[in-house]
């Protein structure tokens, strides 16, 4: 029962951002495969740091979702340089772990990145960076998240 | 925050669940269970209550103990709604089947289907119909219905139709142009397109059950719907033409690429000869590989190089004109009787090979077949003007072999009763172990038999006397002629390979016996299955644009030339041509020939460009899979086909 109504949820996310993409957010048609995993393509805001940059989203969904919050990682060669933004392509967020919320969407997931992106002042790693990435687990979501700040 | 809260108000315009995406059950559409307005199903509710913070997705304060506002429906509303989704629900379906109403008054031309009358009471069964020599010719048939309802009678007695689908819709047409005003057991059979129904089910919008229900379930194409009006009217007729039409054309158009300046009948020759030199090539490597699964000898042989492959080649070679001591590439166990030589094309040399061997045996039968061959072979001949009018079966023969390129479905692939012919593997060993180490460098010039091989005149006998998992033999037991023509043939043949072998076994010390050849190819038959199907080469088309030389006999041939080479030497002219339209008739390959007067041998290569395996191609011999056979082997089919046309024609005739 779950699994279905996962794979429903997924596919009606996958619908909504096909039928109308919000500006900047592109998702990877061929990344769709069966397991429950996309990519989305992220355009960096005009005006920003990021401006017409592209990276790379890659959203991992689990049995729980959506009650739980999917994997969000920066793949790809292009990873963001952004204090939130591990080199790894760890994303430090709040909605992402602790603060999700079922009425969250991959598309809210995308926008908040975006916004993430666009506030950001100095392109520049996380002051821990060189130490998480040696030590992090793959999945980010394991890791216990120290919120640097709440304004980026 | 303000983002998430901007999505839900997005995505909750639809009555689904938020969460779960499940539409909202009648009890869930008064239910908000926070008060901020966020509605999610009761589902999800109990879920984030229990199992989950237990706080509203939306506004993340948590859910207080009794939903913030549930108004549970009144019955009357509830009955309201429920009458309304019915309502919805019988509108929906009611549309759909007025829109289907008038489907039921329409019959659609099946484009695969062909609707015979006509068929005598010996026809009338599916297994005979769908058989080789019937409707199994033209194609791959998925359905045979019989109607033995004798309304179509007419004048001729009592008959049946039958409604033949194919798997494709140039098969059917094939089939009813040959089949359409054939004369059969005393009735004219009729051929046309077939046309079906929409099912019951599907007009009322209802699933069918019927497995396998041959009606339509799904619209048809306008064009090939017809009302009972419009059928009689002959519409139907006008579509099936222009369908027939636009296959001939078609087939038209892929006879002209081939050349225009070469006549058919060098057509065919042509392509049979590009296939020779594919032979030679695809046998090296079925030999290896075919060895190297059947016998012990054969694998350790193929385990060598391929160097010494030709070692152990030539040696034989030696060994073989030492024995022979008069005309190596000349086929060994060849035996019949020479042809009058002048008057008669080399196409129809091995029919008359084969009756006049074969001839003592069985009189009355082989009298029959050698009358159908000869006037087979006299189609075929004529074939160049491509105009004759012989029986529909003719017509279609002849259309197919002239057209190099044509669309049809290659017999050997889509039809499985082709087995037999394919299934000699006699032939190929045979070939492997005596004839190829002769011919390193020549031309393969093989004996009438390869061209009875390759036409299926002694093939399909070889090979039902002496296979067990044949099942024509069976077949052609309930076939109420008064006597099987196959085991007529069989019997007659089988003689006359026992008579060959016997001959070539005093000729060649090598010679297997056919027992052995037999299993040692047996289990290479996969293998082998391609390069045999080319293996089987004509000679007898090998040699038609010679076909005023005489035709060499083993008795007759004395000197160690070859035949080849000796009508090379004496045509150069005609070499040429013949080269310049091989080449006109592959334009996209490259084809090179030298010709070595000192050594009396034709070396041909055919290459294609950009081919990996070009450079290996003569010293690899798995390689030879590649390419530059597959290359012939349409032209080549087409004239098996051709000829397979017309060893089975007799069939339908009797």
């Amino acid at each position: 029962m779950s699994a279905h109504f996962v794979q429903k949820r997924i596919q009606k996310e996958i619908l909504t951002m096909r039928k109308s993409p919000p500006p900047g957010i592109r998702l990877c048609e061929d990344s769709l495969r069966s397991a429950p995993e996309f990519m989305v393509e992220l355009t960096g805001a005009t005006g920003t740091l990021y401006s017409e940059q592209i990276f790379k989203l890659l959203f991992k969904f689990g049995e729980r979702y959506p009650f739980e919050s999917p994997q969000v990682t920066f793949v790809g060669n292009c990873i963001p340089v952004h204090p939130h933004v591990y080199s790894n392509g760890h994303i430090c967020l709040s909605i992402l772990t602790e603060d999700w919320s079922p009425a969250l969407s991959t598309e809210a997931v995308c926008l908040s990145v975006i916004s993430m992106l666009s506030s950001c002042t100095e392109k520049k790693l996380p002051p821990d960076n060189a130490f998480y990435i040696r030590t992090c687990s793959k999945n980010p979501k394991d890791t216990k998240w120290w919120f640097h700040d709440d304004q980026v | 925050m303000p983002i998430q809260i901007q999505e839900i108000n997005n995505s909750e315009e639809i009555s689904d669940c938020p969460l779960c995406m499940e539409p909202l059950e009648v009890d869930d559409i008064n239910f908000f269970p926070c008060v901020c307005g966020y509605q999610i199903c009761r589902f999800c509710w109990h879920r984030i209550r229990t199992d989950e913070n237990g706080l509203c997705p939306a506004c993340r304060t948590s859910y207080p103990e009794d939903p913030a506002e549930f108004k549970p429906l009144t019955g009357s509303d509830l009955q309201k709604i429920r009458h309304e989704k019915r309502q919805k629900e019988v509108q929906r379906r009611q549309k759909l089947t007025d829109g289907r109403r008038h489907l039921a008054n329409m019959r659609v031309l099946q484009k695969n289907l062909v609707f015979v009358i006509g068929l005598s009471q010996r026809l009338s069964d599916q297994e005979i119909l769908k058989r080789q020599e019937y409707f199994g010719k033209y194609g791959k048939i998925v359905k045979v219905v019989i109607n033995n309802n004798t309304a179509y009678a007419g004048t001729q007695g009592p008959s049946s139709s039958a409604y033949v689908t194919y798997s494709k819709m140039e098969e059917a047409l094939r089939a009813i142009q040959s089949v359409n005003n054939v004369y059969i057991d005393g009735r004219t059979l009729k051929a046309s397109l077939g046309t079906t129904k929409y099912c019951s089910t599907y007009l009322k919008n209802q699933q069918c059950h019927k497995t396998d229900c041959m009606y339509l379930h799904e619209l048809a194409e306008d064009d090939a719907s017809f009302t009972k009006e419009d059928m009689q009217a002959g519409k139907h007729q006008d579509f099936e033409q222009r369908l027939i039409h636009q296959l001939l054309q078609k087939d038209e158009d892929a006879g002209n690429l081939g050349s225009e300046s070469i006549s058919d009948l060098d057509r065919i020759t042509l392509s049979s000869e590009s296939i020779v030199t594919s032979t030679r090539q695809r046998r090296h490597s079925g030999s290896s590989s075919g060895s190297h699964q059947s016998s012990k000898k054969g694998g350790t042989e193929s385990s060598q190089s391929s160097s010494s492959l030709e070692d152990s080649r030539s040696m034989i070679h030696k060994n073989d004109l030492k024995k022979l001591n008069s005309s190596p590439p000349l086929p060994l166990p060849h035996t019949q009787q020479s042809i009058p030589p002048t008057t008669i094309p080399s196409l129809q040399e091995p029919p008359n090979h084969i009756e006049d061997s074969t001839y003592n045996n069985e009189q009355s039968n082989e009298k029959f077949q050698k009358d159908f061959i000869s006037l087979a072979t006299e189609k075929l001949k004529l074939s160049g003007n491509g105009v004759q009018q012989y029986s529909p079966f003719q017509r279609f023969h002849q259309n197919n072999g002239i057209t190099p390129n044509s669309n049809i479905s290659d017999p050997f692939h889509s039809l499985p009763t082709h087995q037999p012919f394919l299934h000699n593997t006699t032939d190929t060993t045979w070939l492997s172990s005596v004839q190829q180490p002769q011919l390193q460098d020549t031309i393969p010039i093989k004996s009438s038999n390869d061209w009875e091989a390759a036409f299926g005149f002694r093939n399909i006998p070889v090979m039902t006397s002496q296979t067990p998992q044949s099942t024509k033999q069976e077949e052609s037991g309930d076939d109420d002629l008064g006597f099987d023509p196959w085991l007529e043939c069989n019997k007659g043949l089988a003689d006359l390979i026992a008579k060959e072998s016997a001959t070539s076994k005093s000729m060649v010390g090598t010679w297997p016996t056919n027992n052995q050849i037999q299993n040692a190819s047996q289990t290479s038959y996969f293998a082998h299955k391609t390069d045999r199907l080319i293996n089987n080469n004509p000679f007898g088309l090998k040699s038609n644009p010679y076909s005023n030389h005489e035709f060499p006999t083993y008795n007759n041939s004395s000197n160690s030339q070859s035949y080849l080479d000796r009508n090379l030497s004496s045509s150069p002219r005609k070499l040429t041509e013949w080269q310049s339209g091989l080449r006109a008739l592959l334009p996209t390959v490259n084809i090179n020939f030298a010709m070595d007067n000192a050594t009396s041998t034709v070396h041909q290569t055919i290459r294609q460009p950009h081919t990996q395996t070009q450079a290996t191609m003569s010293s690899q011999p798995s390689m030879m899979s590649s390419q530059p056979s597959m290359m012939s082997s349409q032209s080549f089919n087409d004239v098996i086909t051709t000829v397979y046309d017309v060893t089975t024609f007799y069939d339908v005739k009797w």
